[in-house]
């Protein structure tokens, strides 16, 4: 079996020899290797804004903007919370956004209810669906 | 199907003075990056700066997962997008996420906390326990 050695791939970096072929297109997707949902509107540097156990902002690193979020612990938030998300591969399907929505609910529902998480929660749903699906102050 | 990793070394938490041990970066994840979020493949040498030299290890990151570890770091450079580069903020700090494997499975910026500049925002409320720091 061919041997993976990081330090080629550091080379990689380091010639900056990976380019974009065609633009960005945002997707939700399960990064199964640490059991979370995460979805990002742009691709550049993101600096974490953490709301909860279970929610995290992710920020633009230019204006700190909502540009996607990551939702934790998924498999234990479906479990406790009788939810059901088709979880292929490493493919979250968008006919799946709903139950999506469904479990950033369920998370939210946890206590404690503060001001920042229904903030957190409602950036992370506006980036899910669009702002103009979800008007503010819509509970 | 099996696993392909890429490997490099960092401190053993459990002796930080003893030789370092082997953590992994999941080969299909950073072909996912490589792919599709660009700007996060080209920040896996920030990672592996941050693994060469963190700065605080926290242990318990997870609410309900047992035995997850975020190694934190500040490095001189990161990526912004793509391949460009900037000076890291010195108001962040950088976040390595690993499972209880210490396996890999992100990373990100985040802001450092105001008692700890070398510690994310609000360490004290979401991990479990400091592990170890360095002496800077």
């Amino acid at each position: 079996m061919e041997e993976l050695r990081l330090e080629d791939l550091l080379k990689q970096i380091n010639n900056k020899e990976v380019k974009r072929t065609e633009p960005y297109k945002p997707e939700l997707w399960y990064n199964s290797f640490g059991d979370c949902i995460e979805f990002q509107t742009k691709d550049e540097a993101i600096v974490a804004d953490r709301i909860d156990p279970f929610l995290t902002i992710y920020r633009s690193a230019d204006d700190s903007t909502a540009i996607g979020f990551q939702l934790k612990d998924v498999k234990a938030l479906m479990k406790k919370h009788d939810c059901n998300i088709s979880l292929i591969g490493a493919q979250v399907l968008n006919k799946e956004l709903m139950s999506v929505a469904h479990i950033l609910i369920k998370a939210y529902e946890q206590k404690p209810l503060t001001i920042r998480k229904q903030e957190g929660y409602q950036e992370a749903l506006e980036n899910l669906f669009g702002k103009a699906a979800m008007p503010h102050g819509v509970e | 199907m099996v696993k392909k990793f890429f490997e490099c070394e960092t401190i053993d938490p459990g002796n930080p003075s003893s030789d370092r041990i082997t953590v992994k970066f999941p080969f299909s994840l950073i072909e996912r990056w490589k792919h599709k979020e660009i700007t996060q493949f080209y920040n896996v040498a920030t990672a592996k700066k941050v693994l060469d030299e963190p700065k605080r290890i926290f242990y318990g990151t997870r609410a309900l997962s047992e035995g997850w570890w975020c190694y934190v770091g500040k490095p001189d450079i990161w990526y912004i997008r793509e391949s460009v580069t900037s000076t890291f903020p010195s108001n962040k700090v950088f976040a390595v996420l690993l499972d209880a494997d210490f396996e890999v499975y992100g990373f990100r910026s985040e802001p450092a906390a105001e008692d700890d500049p070398l510690a994310p925002n609000g360490w004290r409320e979401r991990y479990g326990r400091l592990i170890w720091k360095s002496l800077d």
